[in-house]
């Protein structure tokens, strides 16, 4: 029998209720992304759990950050030239993006991370169009309208603008989906020759998410394992680190980070927002003595994280 | 302290270190004795630690050898003027048994400026280290002896930003792109992990420098062979600094440990064997380079390491204004830092944090861990460490400490993490039979030196990151010059309440051309984290974590059987408790800039 037996939601979310045929077709989209076995470097493969008998003998978490790595090696010497560009989401490359809420003085109240993929919310709005539209208002805004949200032929568009220029519900980044971060788990070493990490260079994709997935996976094949997606699969926000951010005060600031899908640990949607009573603002904080003027200074403190099982006996 | 722990303390005394003997490491050609104007001291020097462990910077290949190294076209050639202009606890480093920090505080600033012109003189340069070093050798091998009896006196300078605003004017001040320098150590301590409660020993406002009010504007670093030619300096230069209005905030000593321990930090480990290689030449002759080579050129990584495990890092990674390492492919370099002032190229950041160790609480600590898992306190500190007490690392010797090993330059750092270590090609290398230890086998699991194991979260080597493929990690390193301090209690049977109690720890000095995508991201990032660059804890050595208070911290460790066991850290084991950012600024610039105003 094959390890997965049927592909879960991102988070295990239960947007609808059991018996619905969403669940159904999200396993079918998993699957149509995932090839039946791909050797990425020496003998072991990556191979689709949902095909394949397992014994899983280890787990891994794959670990990079959520700022743009890209845009900080573009500007080495100005990282305020980098976090000013990190605002627009189609830098917002490393599989967390996130929407900056400001007061009417342009001070930051609020910031809004996701990580989660175009695909779950059009598998979503085909068979629950109406429970699409009321998770928008409940993370977004009530004032959402399903005209807003639906073109006149009935298609859920992504681009719309309470995913956009408004708010945040998920992927906008051409090249942040389940689709790619399963394609970018499957892709081949290069020279087909390495023996080492070292051997796999010059690496040519920037950012740091393809980089841990694919040298952690081709490691993984060399050793002669097998290796796949944990269930559910998808990106996930593992951590993040607020120590040395202060308040106005230049005290430590308190636990501002609300997960709203997910869980601590796994959470697919964060919001980081100072409750009232504290008295200050999201810009007002600083962060190792620098006042916080982008959400990309804050998304560089986010650590993200996708899981894979090791099968060391078969290959 | 426990029995157990003073037990495996005193018993650190037996470390022994079997070093590589009757090798002829690549000898000097040229005239270093004539350049080098300094006779040969009757005394004994004391460099040969250096030398020994591998600090061989600034030998010559051998002429006619059978195979060669590899030099990238690129690299760049420093000729007489930059070679003189860079300092050299820099390039290649001090590394002297004998050191003094002082951290110094100016009063006016035209008294600052002249101190600083009558400083300039005495700083050393890049090329009298260099030379010294290879003069060293050659005598060594020319007498047969370990300790030839060279000794030099060698003095480093930098200053914190305030200081260069001072002394350069804020426009060339602000030219600085470097905002944790122009922060200061102190604003970005708790983003270091350090403690928010102002009550904490560790809390900036209880550093015995660098806090807040206690900023120095000067550090300076006198590094000797000789104890006495060392306080002669130190003498010196104070007296001079006092004449200009400049006090002395605060004085460190600095000195290795002695006997078995020597080179050893206060833990009882083998310290300094893995340094980045800088690359480049001087222009002296085509194989002077900065870093020897010991790779021959048909080794398959004979382009990125200088010697096994040794990687060939381009040096404006060091050195504002030079080529850098760029973020894909080791072996092209990347443009320049820009955002500085003209006169400050080829200078360094530096980097000083003086940490306080707990040595008893580390070794009772690692009793109690061992009794917890069911293996010796020596063998679970080496687990924490990622390297036996004589610096042999566990990827090559996981279950006993092997004194070959560490002895042997050119295996004691040859090893990857997540892949088989093959042997290296080496150039010919008289009386040298081989790295015949046991190679490392893959460890992607850590199973063998668990993720969080110091040496293993601070330079992850061969592995991915969170951050990139290996290439990006060339981009964290750093040239570590720190020297421990206070009196020793590794190696001591039966301390004395004083001893146990007393004041150690290291005085943690390293250069940079970017505080924020080194120091600050190998500590924060990496040390720090419990998930970053593999899950699997923090770094129980340096990884501090202050969750709006509450420090303590966990570990990873593997079990015999497989397992995984979480070790709970309760307390601090290393405290920092002073220290700065400054500007190692090149020697021109003291000269000019720097004195002139
Ligand atoms: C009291 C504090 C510290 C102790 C006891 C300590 C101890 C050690 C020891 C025993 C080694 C192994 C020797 C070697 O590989 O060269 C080592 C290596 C190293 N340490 Fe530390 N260290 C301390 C602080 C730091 C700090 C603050 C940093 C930087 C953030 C640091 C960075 C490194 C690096 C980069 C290496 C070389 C790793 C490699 O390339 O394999 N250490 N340290």
């Amino acid at each position: 029998m094959s390890l997965v037996g049927r592909f879960d939601t991102p988070g295990s979310l239960r947007d609808v209720p059991a018996g619905s045929p969403l669940y159904d077709r999200w396993h079918a989209t998993i699957g149509a992304l995932i090839a039946p076995s791909t050797p990425l470097s020496g003998p072991g493969a990556y191979v689709d759990p949902s095909e394949r008998d397992l014994d899983v003998t280890a787990t891994r978490a794959y670990t990079w950050t959520g700022f743009s790595r890209p845009l900080l090696m573009k500007h080495r010497d100005d990282r305020d030239a980098a976090f000013a560009e990190g605002e627009d989401r189609s830098t917002q490359i490393e599989y967390l993006e996130w929407h900056v809420a400001r007061d009417p003085s342009g001070v930051i109240v609020r910031v809004t991370f996701t990580t989660e993929t175009p695909e779950y919310w059009k598998a979503l709005a085909a068979v629950a169009p109406n429970r699409v539209v009321a998770l928008y208002r409940e993370l977004v805004d009530p004032a959402v309208r399903s005209k807003d949200l639906f073109k006149a032929n009935g298609r859920y568009d992504p681009l719309n603008r309470w995913n956009t220029t408004h708010g945040i519900v998920h992927y906008i980044m051409p090249i942040n989906s389940m689709r790619d971060l399963l394609g970018v788990s499957q892709e081949v070493e290069r020279t087909g020759a390495a023996l080492d990490g070292y051997g796999a260079l010059p690496y040519g994709r920037e950012t740091g998410a393809d980089a841990r997935i694919n040298l952690d996976l081709w490691s993984i094949n060399r050793k002669g394992y097998a290796v796949a997606t944990a269930d559910p699969p998808g990106p996930l926000i593992i951590d993040w680190d607020d120590s040395g951010w202060t308040d106005p005060a230049g005290e430590p600031v308190g636990d501002h980070w609300r997960v709203v899908r997910g869980v601590r640990g796994a959470a697919l949607r964060v919001v980081y927002e100072v409750p009232p009573a504290a008295g200050y603002r999201v810009g007002d904080i600083r962060i190792g003595g620098r006042p916080i003027a982008f959400g990309g200074q804050l998304a560089e403190h986010v650590i993200m994280s996708a899981h894979g099982v090791i099968d060391r006996g078969a290959s | 302290m426990n029995s157990d722990a003073a037990i495996a303390l005193a018993a650190l005394a037996e470390t022994q270190t079997a070093l590589l003997s009757g090798v002829e490491l690549p000898a000097s050609s040229g005239d270093a004795a004539a350049r080098l104007g300094r006779a040969a001291a009757e005394t004994v020097g004391a460099e040969a630690v250096a030398a020994e462990s591998g600090e061989v910077t600034g030998d010559q290949m051998p002429a006619g050898s059978g195979r060669t190294p590899q030099a990238l076209a690129d690299e760049p050639v420093y000729d007489a003027d930059a070679a003189a202009d860079i300092q050299g606890n820099i390039v290649p480093g001090f590394n002297k048994d004998h050191q003094h920090f002082l951290f110094l505080r100016f009063g006016s600033i035209d008294g600052a400026r002249e101190w600083v012109g009558w400083l300039a003189p005495r700083i050393t340069a890049m090329d009298e280290v260099l030379d010294f070093r290879r003069e060293f050798r050659a005598l060594r091998l020319r007498l047969g002896v370990r300790e030839p009896g060279l000794s030099a006196t060698w003095t480093a300078v930098a200053f914190s930003f305030p200081a260069i605003a001072a002394l350069a004017g804020h426009t060339d001040a602000r030219a600085f792109g470097e905002q944790s320098f122009r922060q200061g150590l102190a604003e970005r301590s708790t983003y270091l992990g350090d403690p928010t409660d102002p009550d904490h020993r560790g809390h900036r406002a209880n550093w015995v420098v660098g806090g807040p009010d206690n900023e120095a504007d000067a550090l300076v670093i006198v590094a000797a062979d000789d104890p006495n030619d060392l306080d002669a300096m130190v003498d010196e230069i104070l007296d001079h600094a006092s004449a200009h209005g400049i006090t002395l905030l605060f004085g460190q000593r600095g000195d290795t440990l002695p006997g078995n321990l020597q080179g050893h930090e206060h833990f009882g480990f083998k310290d300094g064997i893995s340094q980045p290689g800088v690359r480049g030449r001087r222009a002296t002759s085509p194989d002077d380079h900065l870093t020897p080579r010991f790779l021959d050129a048909d080794d398959p990584h004979a382009e990125l390491f200088a010697k096994p495990g040794q990687p060939l890092v381009w040096p404006g990674q060091f050195l504002l204004g030079e080529l850098r390492q760029h973020h894909q492919d080791p072996t092209i370099p990347a443009a320049p830092a820009s955002a500085f002032p003209d006169w400050a190229r080829r200078g360094s950041y530096l980097v000083c944090r003086r940490l306080h160790q707990d040595v008893v609480g580390f070794w009772e600590m690692a009793t109690a861990a061992a009794a917890a898992m069911g293996t010796t306190p020596v063998r679970l500190a080496s687990m924490l460490v990622g390297r036996w007490p004589s610096g042999a690392p566990l990827m090559r010797s996981p279950d006993a400490d092997d004194a070959a090993l560490a002895g042997d330059e050119f295996a004691n750092n040859h090893f990857l993490f997540d892949d088989e270590t093959r042997p290296s090609a080496l150039v010919d290398l008289p009386g040298y039979p081989g790295d015949t230890h046991r190679p490392a086998t893959e460890d992607l699991l850590g199973k063998v030196c668990p993720f969080a194991a110091h040496i293993r979260k601070v330079n992850s080597r061969d592995s991915g990151t969170d951050f990139g493929a290996p290439a990006d990690t060339f981009l964290r390193l750093m040239l570590r010059r720190g020297i421990p301090y206070g009196e020793p209690i590794a190696g001591i049977a039966d301390p004395s309440p004083e001893l146990e109690t007393g004041e150690r720890g290291l005085l943690f000095a390293a250069y940079m051309a970017s505080i924020e995508d080194q120091f600050e991201f190998v500590t924060r990032r990496w040390a720090n984290s419990p998930v970053q660059p593999n899950v699997g804890g923090v770094d129980p050595i340096i990884g501090q974590r202050d969750v709006r208070g509450d420090r303590r911290r966990t570990v990873d460790l593997p079990a015999a059987d497989g397992s995984t066991t979480t070790i709970e850290l309760q307390e601090d084991l290393v405290t920092p408790t002073g220290g700065g950012y400054f500007f190692a600024p090149p020697i021109s610039a003291l000269r000019g800039t720097l004195a002139a105003g």
